[in-house]
């Protein structure tokens, strides 16, 4: 009879051994679940580094082995905290401890064909008349197609854990009550494994050294951070994770990596046209242009799209325009962007520049509105001493004040490439005039 | 219906901040104010709350904080107390232009900017995290198409905000349901229906 206790290892390029329990297994083995090795990562990415081939599948092991060390951390250096504060018995950790690498594993099992690039083709809501986001169709799969194995695993007797119970934490809906829902923020926060793990992963396989930061120190140093009332209030705010003194050059790191990331990769000019190609090729493609909702009746056709059903059928011609771009490798050229962090001055410019370039212009494309979009960053320090006293990272860093205050905000116009010489030109005789 | 541009929410914050109040907004203030934008007056302004530390949160309120600072139309400054630390969200040399063209352009958006702040921007962040609770909650349900009673509201929210009473929940419930706000709970108190 097969040992249920034995603990599997898969290698992970980032991490060493990731060691995963048979229930884990039983999960990943599933084809909701295989159907992320058909996802990369970073999308067209590797036609600008060519490394970038990796997959959602490695990230989401990448992210459960994280949280767990994240988790792990925090409960050695706050028992105290966990217990008066939150009122955490042991096995509630313990149990607590696994939803949360569950999550973790699964927060992505819901991504789009070609990551991020497909989630301006989500549908609308009709019950919050909002588009859906990734992270519905994730909660969806959890629910609708991956319930069985999570809830009816031997494994699974002692904890009795529930898939709404994973998806309520990934999705921050009310139900996901009480202290569990302080562990969202190993899920989705500033210090979050999801965050940790893609920077040095995208790192990696890019072959830049921007995403790299010192993520072995966060944890020697990430602590429950106990928030005391403000002057006139009697209510002490709810604790949050943050790092002692002596995180704050890791926590720093963290940040830079992210802006560096965001600026070299995530946002470099010619993965951005791609992704404005593949968004595009993905609507002349799909049926009525736009992906299944991830209500219970549909998830499963929304599952059958994956990047290879994709590039199959841009291999057989399918896409329109941007098909043909992607296949002939012969993308939009970017034609002007605005500094990183546009002043009133440059603002004006941009709209000088795409009002005199007008149908030159064939794509503008905001980091404001990117997936990829880089938020200001205000992680928590506590000091070290008798007074414990709670201050914002960008207390400590003035390079990460100096970011939060001037946020990165380019917007990058492209042109065929036909056109790309004469847009330019334009530019340059404007730009020659101070505007 | 299409959402804000994000301009025009920088605009809504210039209008936000130029209001007179007796206390600087802080950023939990910033938030719980959009969030009863968005839902209490039907503004698309495109956030996705979720429950998160503080209430309804959304990521994507700090980003259009951060262009709006960027942009001088607010200025942000630490604020430390004895042991914690808060933000001051003060008028910018831009508020004032910002606003006056918002007036123009969205004059009825305008005026239900200045309804939200005159109805909550004087109210501590405990009792905003408290209000915008509440309504998360009714509208999560409302959604659902539960309907609820004043005891099973107040349970919800107090196993998500327990450092509240039942009573406190309890009353703020009862002052949110007399002002109409308040949709997946009929009547005082009843029992419950299901969906």
């Amino acid at each position: 009879m097969a040992d249920l206790h034995r603990t599997f290892e898969l290698r992970c390029p980032v991490h060493g051994f990731i060691p995963i329990t048979d229930w884990e297994r039983e999960i990943i083995n599933q084809p909701a679940f295989q159907r992320l090795r058909r996802i990369r990562q970073l999308a067209w990415t590797d036609y600008v580094y060519p490394g970038a081939m990796h997959t959602r599948f490695e990230h989401s092991l990448g992210v459960m082995h994280i949280a767990t060390q994240l988790f792990d951390a925090v409960v050695r250096r706050s028992a105290e905290v966990l217990k008066t504060e939150l009122n955490y018995a042991q096995h509630e950790l313990d149990r607590d401890k696994q939803i949360v690498r569950l999550t973790a594993l699964l927060h992505d099992t819901g991504h789009s064909p070609f990551s991020h690039a497909g989630e301006e083709l989500f549908p609308v809501d009709p019950k919050s008349k909002k588009y859906y986001k990734h992270e519905a169709y994730s909660a969806s799969v959890i629910r609708n197609v991956l319930r069985d194995v999570i809830e009816g695993h031997k494994l699974n007797e002692t904890h009795a854990i529930k898939a709404d119970e994973i998806a309520t934490l990934l999705e921050g809906t009310s139900s996901a009550v009480g202290k569990r829902a302080f562990w969202r923020q190993l899920i989705d926060g500033q210090m979050d494994a999801d965050r940790m793990d893609y920077l040095l992963r995208d790192s990696l396989h890019t072959g830049v050294d921007y995403g790299k930061y010192d993520w072995r120190r966060l944890l020697n140093t990430i602590q429950v951070i106990e928030m005391p009332p403000r002057e006139g209030e009697e209510l002490a705010r709810e604790p949050r994770l943050g790092v002692t003194e002596g995180g704050v050059h890791a926590a720093e790191a963290l940040v830079l990596a992210r802006y560096y990331m965001f600026t070299q990769v995530y946002f470099h000019k010619t993965r951005v046209a791609y992704d404005h190609h593949i968004r595009h090729a993905l609507k002349a493609i799909l049926p009525d242009g736009m992906f299944a909702p991830p209500t219970p009746d549909r998830i499963n056709a929304y599952l059958d799209w994956d990047d290879w059903r994709i590039l199959g059928r841009l291999a057989e011609g399918e896409g329109g325009e941007h098909g043909d771009r992607l296949r002939q490798r012969n993308h939009y050229r970017e034609v002007y962007h605005t500094p990183e962090s546009p002043n009133e001055g440059d603002r004006t410019a941009l709209n000088l520049i795409r009002q005199s370039l007008q149908d030159l212009v064939v794509a503008a494309e905001p980091s404001k509105t990117s997936t990829y979009k880089l938020e200001a960053s205000d992680i928590s320090v506590v000091t070290e001493d008798e007074l414990r006293k709670v201050r914002p990272l960008s207390h400590y860093s003035s390079v990460v004040r100096t970011l939060n205050q001037h946020p990165i905000e380019i917007v990058r116009l492209y042109a065929k490439p036909e056109h790309a010489d004469e847009a330019r030109a334009k530019v340059a005789g404007l730009l020659k005039d101070p505007v | 219906m299409t959402p804000l541009s994000p301009e025009t929410r920088i605009a809504v914050l210039a209008r936000m901040v130029k209001a007179p109040l007796e206390r600087p907004l802080g950023r939990t203030q910033i938030m719980k104010l959009f969030y009863f934008l968005q839902e209490l007056k039907g503004v698309p302004l495109g956030y996705d709350f979720r429950l998160f530390n503080y209430g309804p949160f959304d990521s994507e309120v700090l980003g259009d904080l951060a262009s709006a600072c960027g942009l001088a139309v607010v200025s942000e400054t630490p604020v430390f107390y004895a042991r914690g630390y808060g933000y001051a969200i003060t008028p910018g040399v831009n508020a004032e232009k910002f606003s006056r063209e918002f007036e123009e352009n969205a004059p009825v958006l305008a005026t239900q900017v200045d309804e939200v702040v005159r109805e909550f921007g004087g109210l501590g962040a405990a009792e905003l995290e408290l209000q915008s609770t509440i309504l998360f909650v009714d509208r999560e349900w409302s959604q659902a198409g539960v309907l609820g009673t004043d005891q099973t509201l107040t349970s919800r929210v107090r196993e998500i905000k327990p450092h509240f009473t039942e009573d406190t929940i309890l009353a703020r419930l009862h002052k949110m349901k007399e002002k109409g706000w308040i949709e997946s709970v009929r009547g005082s108190t009843g029992s419950s229906t299901p969906a």
